[in-house]
């Protein structure tokens, strides 16, 4: 059992990336050597709230409330509400954890704001935070600190109403680099002055810089880009991050579980799906007129008697029409089922603007997450070529497929897998472990920390002996040890 | 300035509907005149809504989730067996039993001693063994009678003709009178000691040596409590007290009721004070009292071996010690909080609803001119001695009269277990199905309550999805938790706790046609803390007049009951459910210098409120853990 469990979330980070720049990154090499590592499945989904959220309780999206940034909060047509920590309506680990008498801290949640009143624990909200002018830490005079600690709180790389996309790529390439540093400043106060039990922070650049620079290391990007000043800062980053996690480790002694994860990898983007435009030419959706500029389809003027179907959000979430649930629903209950099937088949058969069938994925809802919450959630979900393809649920374009965003390109896109590495007491040595999810992080924590999972937690511990399904034989014994074993056993007449 | 004091009066089980009504009749003025003073609301319970937890969230200011506390009967965690969950016991060196108390977190007594203030706790209920505090505190339900139990009392008859099979009668060889026969007082295990009778004068003397009497009854009267020594084969001596009451004399036949022999206050098998001289110093100040924490003989009525009367006469004198133990602390002591506990009107709910309520099975016209005002006239008789109570204190005293869940009418009981077997989420044993439903003793009961480990159970663990057992609902046999659990985590269990909850919520009473379950709730809705899995995962809220069965608490499968089953038993009103807070409200009425007058509290106020709001009165920091909230009802 360990006494505490240390976790460093890396937002965006690409096993593929660290597994290629392996030799360049000794410490995330040196934890793969001592502990066990590998991919690990996003949420569906792969959205930074509902990802991190899973990672954070354990439960699936139905089991806390949403899906994306932003909420059903009825089943109304209107404009969806923007998640904030009070939408996690489920136990996390900051709930759960001071329970047992832990002293949690959590530094930059993506989901964090307003700040959780974590009993006799600490909380810095992420970049959900409206400015620094906001309450962001709890307990509050915990901002003073924060001031003190590492000067003016950079919340995110952009400043709000900022897109970060189109302001100078320098200035935002140093502020990252200031942002990370503070949270990794922070990170260690907790660890070292706090005496926390649980630390979880998580590190936004990997995410910020891949959205931002994937045009100049990916060659097969649309806008691919060859420009020497940026052509390793992805790289530059994981060092940084490879660099503090050393750091980090050089912090704990070996009673403490330090555990380094993504919550999906960061990719380029391909192109883009209009999913509402699709939508309107298959005769799913239908607009009482078309707006002149683009629209969130909240905004537009739906004529919902004539709708079966509409996306919203920017994850390819579908919803039904469906009558009793809906105020204007118009497909039944009993054609529920079938009219789900009608429309994956359907868009399953999208193409791109040259015709190329896209390598589409449909999952119903039921079939993937359940819960209290599920009933709000969409009814049916889409990726094209593995997440490459965005969707956007805005109206007014003029076609199905598009690249640029209205706010300007974006170079990455979320992948459905990202990467962990675990390192401790009770952690595997050197396996690449397969199967592994975000739902297994909560149980890892609480398994590590000699507590219970939940019975409402859905996924597995990763510690050897924990509750995975698989499970790996290990040596035991050093040579001597073994030796006296084997003679022991020959005497018994065994071996 | 004049320190500040907090009275607390417990009159545990009171129900709002009667009160009110009493109120607005005009029957309890003292009552009446205490609310206009101050503040009545109803006040919302625990969920299980009985005594043991309820009391617990008072003390604490915890939800039971935080304080751990899930009743008198819960499961052993990690077994599919049933325990006592009041205390742990454990044997000494004479097998006898030792008690460890279970408390989780600090009740108020505890904060107040760390604030170095005083406290006297009277028999509140769960608090066995005491806790050493700043003041004193006398403990309450849970506290057993000498056997180990919660009310063994004995019957000494002449004959056994015509008495129901029973474990309380000892059959004396009765002389007649003038001569002198003896017999035993049971203690615990197998120590028991000499008693000796001698009839003379339509009287029945009691002597322990033949010499020096130690009471002396005639017909249809009780003795005081006397003192009992017992020795154990190690020559260690302890001591109990019983009372008699002298049913039946005439020159053939006797009849002799003895209530179960209590622990001593003066040399207890095991303490029930803290500090421990405190009890003798009682019993110096006002007499021996009766200390078992029940303070009615229920499991006689129940088992109708003593009569009405018997039983009422019982609970009022205890009624009465309690008033004289209330009344000495609050006059000779330095106090700035002191909690009694009254268990009067509890008691005759539980055993006298049935002649207030016409659809109740044991309902009997014929008495209810004669008995069917017995609740009431407790309400009345707790007004009038509490009235003098309170007028006893200061008019700066806070006063706070509350009661720890309601009452109503407990007309069948609920099979929970029966049914998760008729739809396949309880399994039996191959062989075990056969003798389902052919109950021809109507006493075998498959149980797993002695069964020590689940292989010798008559249920399929490995096949069994879920199962009742505790006050509080139903178990998912969960992989990874339970022992031989076959449930798995997530989706499993959230879709077959969806589906019992959608099926029970369907099942109506065959007499009435009305639905049975109010709702049915996943734990995680309710109960928050440490302790919060410990308790059930689903939590099934009865609708009024319905309660889960004895056999389900214990968790065992009545073969052959129906899933709803009439209550036969005198045991006739009740609280325990369960029934959601609201429902099972109890009462409170709060008042004193200070407290705004006539003020109606939203939301209702809970029970977990009431130690952080006597806290911030004391001018005591509420420490941040208690889930209560300060009542805003304050000038």
């Amino acid at each position: 059992m360990a006494k505490r469990v240390i976790v460093i979330g890396l937002d965006g980070l690409s096993p593929e990336l660290v597994f290629l720049w392996r030799e360049e990154l000794p410490y995330l090499a040196r934890m793969m050597e001592e502990g066990c590592y590998g991919r690990i499945q996003s949420s569906i989904p792969p959205t930074t709230p509902p990802a991190w959220t899973c990672a954070l309780t354990g439960k699936n999206p139905g089991q806390f409330g949403f899906w994306g940034f932003t909420y059903r909060k009825d089943y109304g047509y209107g404009e969806p509400e923007l998640v904030n920590s009070t939408a996690i309506r489920t136990d996390t680990l900051y709930h759960i954890l001071p329970r047992y008498e832990k002293k949690v801290a959590i530094i930059n949640v993506p989901v964090s704001y307003p700040p959780p009143e974590v009993p006799g624990g600490f909380a810095i909200s992420g970049f959900l935070t409206p400015s620094t002018e906001s309450q962001f830490t709890h307990p509050a005079t915990l901002k003073e600190e924060v001031a003190k600690l590492v000067g003016d709180y950079i919340i995110d790389a952009s400043i709000s109403d900022t897109n970060f996309r189109i302001t100078d790529k320098d200035k935002v390439l140093e502020r990252v680099y200031r942002m990370d540093q503070q949270r990794f400043d922070l990170l260690k106060y907790f660890i070292k002055e706090k005496g926390c039990d649980y630390v979880l922070a998580v590190i936004m650049g990997t995410d910020r810089m891949s959205h931002l620079f994937c045009r100049y290391f990916d060659k097969e990007h649309i806008n691919y880009e060859d420009n020497p000043r940026y052509r390793d800062v992805l790289k530059g980053h994981y060092k940084l991050c490879d660099t503090q996690v050393g750091e980090v480790r050089g912090l704990l002694d070996d009673e403490t579980v330090l555990i380094v994860h993504s919550a999906y990898s960061v990719q380029r983007l391909d192109g883009r799906i209009n999913l509402n435009e699709w939508l309107i030419s298959e005769g799913y959706l239908k607009l009482h007129r078309r707006p002149t500029e683009l629209t969130p389809l909240a905004k537009a003027d739906v004529d919902w008697s004539q709708t079966k179907a509409w996306a919203s959000g920017c994850a390819g979430q579908l919803y039904v029409n469906l009558k009793g649930r809906e105020s204007e629903g118009i497909v039944t209950e009993e054609e529920y089922e079938a009219f789900l099937d009608e429309l994956s088949e359907k868009l399953l058969a999208i193409t791109d603007e040259k015709g190329r069938k896209l390598d589409s994925k449909v999952m119903k809802r039921n079939d993937i997450h359940f819960g209290k919450y599920a009933e709000f959630g969409p009814d049916l979900f889409i990726t094209c070529d593995d997440g490459r393809y965005n969707i956007s649920e805005l109206v007014g374009y003029d076609s199905t497929c598009s690249y640029e965003t209205p706010k300007g390109a974006d170079d990455g896109a979320h992948g459905e897998f990202g990467y962990f590495a675990l390192v401790g007491p009770g952690v595997l040595k050197g396996q690449e472990l397969q199967n592994v999810t975000l739902l297994d992080m909560a149980p890892t924590v609480l398994d590590a920390l000699g507590i219970d999972i939940p019975a409402d937690m859905e996924g597995n511990s990763l510690l050897s002996g924990g509750s995975s399904t698989e499970r790996k034989a290990e040596r035991a014994y050093s040579r001597e040890e073994e030796e006296k074993v084997r003679r022991r056993l020959a005497g018994l007449g065994y071996v | 300035m004049a320190k500040k004091r907090v009275l607390l009066l417990g009159l545990d089980g009171a129900e709002p509907s009667i009160f009110q009504d009493l109120m607005q009749r005009g029957a309890l003025p003292n009552f009446s005149r205490l609310k206009r003073r101050g503040t009545y609301s109803k006040l919302w319970t625990t969920t299980p809504s009985i005594s043991p937890v309820a009391w617990t969230s008072m003390l604490t200011g915890c939800n039971p989730g935080k304080h751990g506390n899930r009743g008198f009967v819960s499961r052993r965690l990690g077994t599919y067996n049933t325990a006592c969950d009041l205390y742990d016991i454990e044997e000494d060196a004479d097998g006898l039993p030792r008690y460890l108390r279970k408390k989780n977190v600090d009740t108020i007594a505890d904060v107040l001693t760390k604030a170095g203030k005083t406290s006297f706790i009277i028999n509140v209920p769960a608090t066995f063994p005491p806790d050493a505090i700043q003041g004193a505190m006398v403990s309450g339900l849970g506290v057993p009678d000498i056997k180990g139990t919660f009310g063994s009392s004995t019957i000494y008859v002449s004959s056994l003709e015509g008495k129901p099979s029973n474990e309380r009668y000892i059959q004396v060889s009765y002389p007649g009178k003038g001569q002198w026969f003896t017999s035993h007082i049971p203690g615990p295990k197998d120590i028991s000691t000499p008693v000796h009778f001698l009839a003379e004068d339509g009287k029945l003397k009691v002597s322990l040596d033949k010499q020096r009497t130690v009471a002396e009854v005639a017909c249809g009267q009780w003795s005081d409590w006397f003192r009992i020594p017992f020795s154990t084969a190690g020559g260690r001596t302890f001591e109990g007290i019983g009372r008699l009451k002298l049913v039946r004399l005439t020159d053939k036949e006797l009849e002799l009721y003895m209530t179960p022999v209590n622990y001593s206050p003066i040399n207890p098998l095991n303490n029930i004070s803290a500090p421990p001289d405190f009890a003798r110093e009682l019993a110096a100040e006002v007499g021996l009292f009766g200390t078992m924490g029940f303070t009615a003989d229920h499991t006689a009525l129940k088992a109708r071996v003593i009569s009405d009367e018997t039983f009422i006469e019982y609970a009022y004198h205890a009624f009465r010690e309690r008033l004289q133990v209330a009344r000495y602390i609050i006059e000779n002591k330095e106090w700035e909080l002191v909690i009694v506990h009254f268990f009067l009107v509890d008691m005759l709910q539980h055993m006298f609803w049935r002649y207030t309520d016409p659809d109740h099975a044991l309902y009997d016209e014929a008495k209810v001119e004669t008995s069917g005002k017995i609740i009431e006239q407790g309400y009345i008789d707790a007004d009038r001695e509490l009235g003098k109570l309170i007028d006893s204190v200061s008019q700066d005293t806070l006063i706070i009269l509350m009661s720890d869940h309601g009452f109503s009418t407990l007309r069948n009981w609920v099979n929970i277990n029966n049914w998760l077997y008729e739809k396949g989420y309880l399994v039996l044993k191959e062989g075990e199905e056969e003798g389902y439903g052919e109950d021809t003793e109507g006493t075998f009961i498959r149980s797993f309550r002695e069964a020590g480990d689940s292989q010798k159970a008559a249920i399929d663990w490995s096949r069994t999805r879920a199962f009742t057992c505790g006050f509080t609902g139903i178990h998912i046999n969960l992989a990874g938790r339970d022992p031989l659990g076959c449930v798995k985590r997530g989706r499993e269990y959230f879709q077959l706790k969806q589906e019992i909850a959608t099926g029970l919520g369907k099942l109506t009473d065959p007499r009435t046609g009305g639905p049975v379950f109010k709702k049915i709730v996943p734990r995680e809705d309710i109960f928050v803390g440490k302790f919060a899995p410990t308790f059930p995962d689903l939590v099934p809220f009865l609708h009024i007049g319905y309660n889960l069965s004895r056999e389900n608490v214990f968790g065992e499968i009545v073969p052959g009951a129906p899933v709803i089953q009439p209550n036969d038993n005198k045991w006739s009103g009740g609280h325990a459910g369960p029934y959601t807070p609201e429902d099972a409200a109890g009462i409170l009425v709060v008042a004193g210098k200070g407290v705004k007058e006539g003020v109606s509290l939203e939301p209702a106020p809970r029970i977990s409120d009431l130690c952080p709001t006597i806290l911030s009165v004391l001018g005591v920091e509420v420490p941040a853990h208690m889930d209560g909230r300060v009542l805003d009802i304050f000038t």
